[in-house]
């Protein structure tokens, strides 16, 4: 800061000499005389004149009325040929008359509003009215003491080259103090944008009031200078727009160092807050009410910059360091306008005071965007962490899936197994165990022999067929036991009824159940070939409400008067059709033939319609009559 | 099919002597079946179809020196005219449809009776053979439309449907061919239509699978 200072001051100094050599005249010595009026002194009446040096600071050195008279004198070898004009660098003061050889050729009002520390005038001087030899410039000024007001150095000459300077000093003291002013408030309402979004982080959200507060103090202000209504209030913007930044810059600093003083923040703002409201009283309550908070202010690096440097992990931080040298420059800067005012420095120089906040915000940005950088990074890691968090225990429940699956499966595959192994053992076990004790008695006819084979070769398909694949379809498990045993009735030359009507799908169809329901068949049709006598077998399926009913009926002697034991045989029936989930009847007598009537339940996922398969309805329900019995 | 008055000729392998010899002598009991050749390996039988190639071949799948499966590859693609019939204990659904695929005509259940084998190949050479109601369930199946990626031509029509409904419930052809009005011979060659689709839908069915898997 202290280099951007001394190249504007190079700069100015620069373009001063270089404006000498352009025929600029800097008027530094004048007479003034105290008179109310706006007549011309000389012309009303003779007036003690006394000298004084440009500038004129009048809180240096105060005049005894607000209204003050200057008389300079400007000598020209010859009529100036090009357009002249009066440069003003700035003008505090009320009012102000500018009359060029006692021609009033401009008022203060007209055109610049107000006069203020900041205002740089350029006043055009109407051709011919500068004669060669002695001109005279009167200017006729309403100023006071209290308000630091004064004349600067009067500065005449060609106006193209004093518009430069005008120009320079306008950018320095105006447009760019408009400028860095709005983009701070962008960059305040950034910031409030990014707190509201992100996590609340304190030091964003003063960084954004503090953005923001040094828009509005500035824009207020311009206010109070366009419309004459805001007069009230600007006492009260003056002092937001040179002090009360400094506030939240304040609980910035203290936030970034992770402090909080609930007291003294408390106190400041009462104190900020009572000197903006003495603005509207009489002046020594407000004087008292602003040395007040100058004074509280004066002691707060004691609060505020101590804490920071106390915190040994804060001070190594660049940017922290780079804060608090920040804040050390703005005090220089706060200083520089002071002495200013107080007439320490030249009463011309322009005014630093405005550039602090923006020095100071730009300072705390670096934190404050490392910060984000570094919670930005965190989130990232975090992010990486959960994600692979997740897709581990997305493995994990994968593999446990995959375990249960298998352990689902070998579960399934080991009951299967265990249920094969036990129908081997009751079945086709069984079987060759009589088997082998009919062929060890020696007595066995090899008919007896082969047709036992034979059965128990028919009780190993029957348990291969009971796990083919039906898919719920029992149509299917009744036209494969009928398929297996057409060679056998056709060789044993009953007739075969076949009635199967359209059936519905049975989700709980097992293979337990399906083997259950093959062998209450290989029963019953054994005992209809081996002992009933039957001439005709007829097998029929329908469905009725909630099951589906298979009945198998021959025309034989039935259970009493068949050698079919009846107790034993029923009860052994009865008990398959309940390994296949069903129940079972049994209607037998002389002469009437025997029906045995199986029931299986529909479940409730049973689909109501045929099994899937592309099958249409159509040709259900059918019949069939197998091929009339072969010789026997 | 043969004129009536000249024997199916008939070949057979079977690793297994007492089998084999079972087999044989069943064949020889039918006056209508003559006994082309009998072998025991793979390679015995591939060698022998140089020789003569017979109107049915039995074939094992049980073979010690090559796959059954591979042998009926073998002879359904370089004797198209030769019908194929497996032998297996089971009829179970896995080697019965696996061999239709492979181009097979049918099968034989080991230890059936003996007058069994000869209505078999009849039914055979009539262009049928005995299909079992889950072997029929699994076709219809595979081969109804709107399954899978198939062209048109390797799908059931809706009156092989029929059929195939009608021996999956456990009708038998004549059954089958009385009950949609149809003669057994329809019934058969709907049959025979039926295993060529089967045929070209493993086919099918393994270029689109080798299509999807980017093997091709």
């Amino acid at each position: 800061m202290n280099r951007l200072c001394f190249a504007l001051l190079l700069a100015f100094a620069i373009s001063t000499l270089a404006a000498q050599e352009h025929g600029v005249q800097t008027i530094e010595r004048a007479d003034s005389a105290e008179m109310l009026g706006y007549r011309l002194p000389d012309d009303e009446r003779p007036v003690a004149w006394s000298p004084v040096a440009l500038p004129h600071n009048m809180f240096r050195d105060p005049p005894a009325t607000p209204w003050v008279w200057y008389r300079l004198r400007l000598t020209y070898d010859f009529a100036p040929s090009r357009s002249q004009s009066i440069y003003l660098p700035r003008l505090p003061v009320t009012d102000l008359t500018l009359y060029v050889n006692r021609q009033p050729i401009w008022q203060l009002g007209e055109s610049y509003g107000r006069g203020s520390t900041l205002t740089a005038v350029l006043i055009p001087i109407p051709p011919g009215l500068l004669r060669a030899g002695d001109n005279a410039i009167h200017l006729y000024v309403t100023g006071y003491s209290r308000w630091y007001h004064g004349i600067p150095r009067v500065h005449v000459g060609d106006t193209k080259v004093l518009a430069e300077r005008a120009g320079m000093r306008a950018l320095i003291q105006g447009q760019m103090i408009h400028i860095v002013a709005a983009a701070f408030g962008a960059i305040g309402v950034l910031a409030l944008w990014l707190w509201l979004r992100g996590g609340r982080d304190p030091v964003l959200f003063w960084y954004a009031v503090s953005g923001i507060l040094l828009f509005a103090a500035t824009a207020l202000w311009y206010l109070t200078l366009w419309r004459d209504e805001f007069e009230v209030v600007r006492s009260a913007f003056v002092f937001l727009r040179f002090n009360g930044y400094l506030m939240p810059l304040l609980v910035l600093h203290l936030r970034l160092a992770q402090r909080r003083h609930p007291w003294l923040e408390g106190i400041l703002w009462t104190a900020l807050a009572v000197a903006v409201l003495s603005t509207a009283m009489p002046r020594p309550w407000q004087s008292l009410a602003w040395t007040v908070w100058g004074i509280l202010f004066a002691a707060l690096p004691a609060f505020f910059i101590i804490p920071l440097l106390r915190s040994a992990e804060l001070r190594r931080q660049p940017a922290v360091v780079l804060l608090l040298v920040a804040d050390v420059v703005a005090a220089l800067l706060n200083f520089h306008d002071w002495a200013l005012r107080f007439g320490w420095l030249d009463f011309d120089r322009p005014y630093l005071i405005y550039f602090v906040p923006p020095f100071v915000m730009l300072a705390a940005a670096v934190p404050i965007v490392e910060r984000m950088l570094a919670g930005m990074a965190a989130t990232r890691r975090m992010n990486v962490e959960l994600e692979r968090r997740v897709a581990a225990k997305a493995r994990e429940i994968e593999a446990s899936h995959e375990r249960l699956r298998l352990a689902q499966r070998e579960k399934a595959l080991t009951d299967e197994r265990r249920r094969i192994m036990a129908d081997m053992h009751d079945g086709l076990g069984a079987r060759l165990v009589s088997l082998l004790s009919v062929a060890q008695s020696g007595k066995a006819k090899p008919a007896e022999i082969s047709d036992g084979i034979a059965a128990a070769l028919d009780e190993l398909r029957l348990t291969v067929d009971s796990v083919q694949p039906v898919e719920g379809d029992v149509g299917v498990v009744l036209g494969n036991v009928r398929h297996r045993m057409r060679s056998v009735f056709e060789h044993a030359g009953i007739g075969f009824l076949w009635n199967v009507s359209a059936l519905p799908r049975m989700e709980n169809l097992t293979p337990e159940r399906i083997l259950a329901i093959q062998r209450i068949f290989l029963e019953v049709f054994s005992n209809a070939l081996k002992h009933s006598g039957a001439r005709t077998v007829a097998v029929s399926a329908a469905r009725i409400p909630g099951a589906v009913q298979v009945a198998i009926a021959d025309n034989g002697c039935g259970f009493e008067a068949g050698a079919m034991h009846a107790g034993n045989g029923l009860a052994n029936l009865r008990m398959r059709a309940a390994q296949a989930g069903g129940t079972l009847a049994v209607e037998s007598g002389p002469g009437i033939g025997t029906r045995v009537t199986l029931s299986l339940p529909l479940a409730d996922g049973d689909s109501a319609g045929l099994p899937e398969s592309g099958e249409k309805e159509a040709p259900y329900p059918i019949q069939g009559m197998s091929p009339k019995p072969a010789p026997a | 099919m043969k004129a009536g008055t000249e024997p199916v000729t008939i070949a057979l392998v079977e690793d297994d002597d007492e089998a084999r010899k079972r087999l044989v002598a069943s064949i020889r009991t039918d006056p209508s079946l003559r006994l082309a050749g009998e072998f025991r390996t793979g390679a015995e039988a591939i060698a022998g179809l140089a020789v003569e190639v017979p109107d049915v071949f039995l074939v094992d799948l049980g073979l010690p020196d090559m796959p059954g499966l591979e042998i009926v590859r073998r002879i359904a693609s370089q004797h198209p005219s030769c019908d194929i019939l497996v032998v297996t204990i089971f009829g179970d659904e896995e080697s019965v449809i696996g061999a239709l695929e492979a181009g097979a005509r049918g099968y034989l259940l080991k230890g059936a009776l003996e007058r069994d084998i000869a209505i078999d190949i009849r039914h055979l050479r009539n262009g049928g053979s005995p299909l079992s109601p889950v072997i029929a369930r699994q076709v219809l199946k595979r081969l109804v439309p709107g399954r899978s990626a198939q062209p048109a031509g390797a799908l059931l029509t809706p009156r092989e449907s029929e059929i195939l409904n009608a021996i999956a419930r456990g009708f038998s052809y004549a059954e089958t061919a009385n009950l949609l009005h149809l003669s057994v011979q329809t019934v058969h060659t709907h049959l025979k239509n039926i295993y060529k689709k089967l045929a070209v839908h493993s086919k099918t069915e393994a270029v689109f699978e080798a299509d999807r898997r980017r093997l091709l």
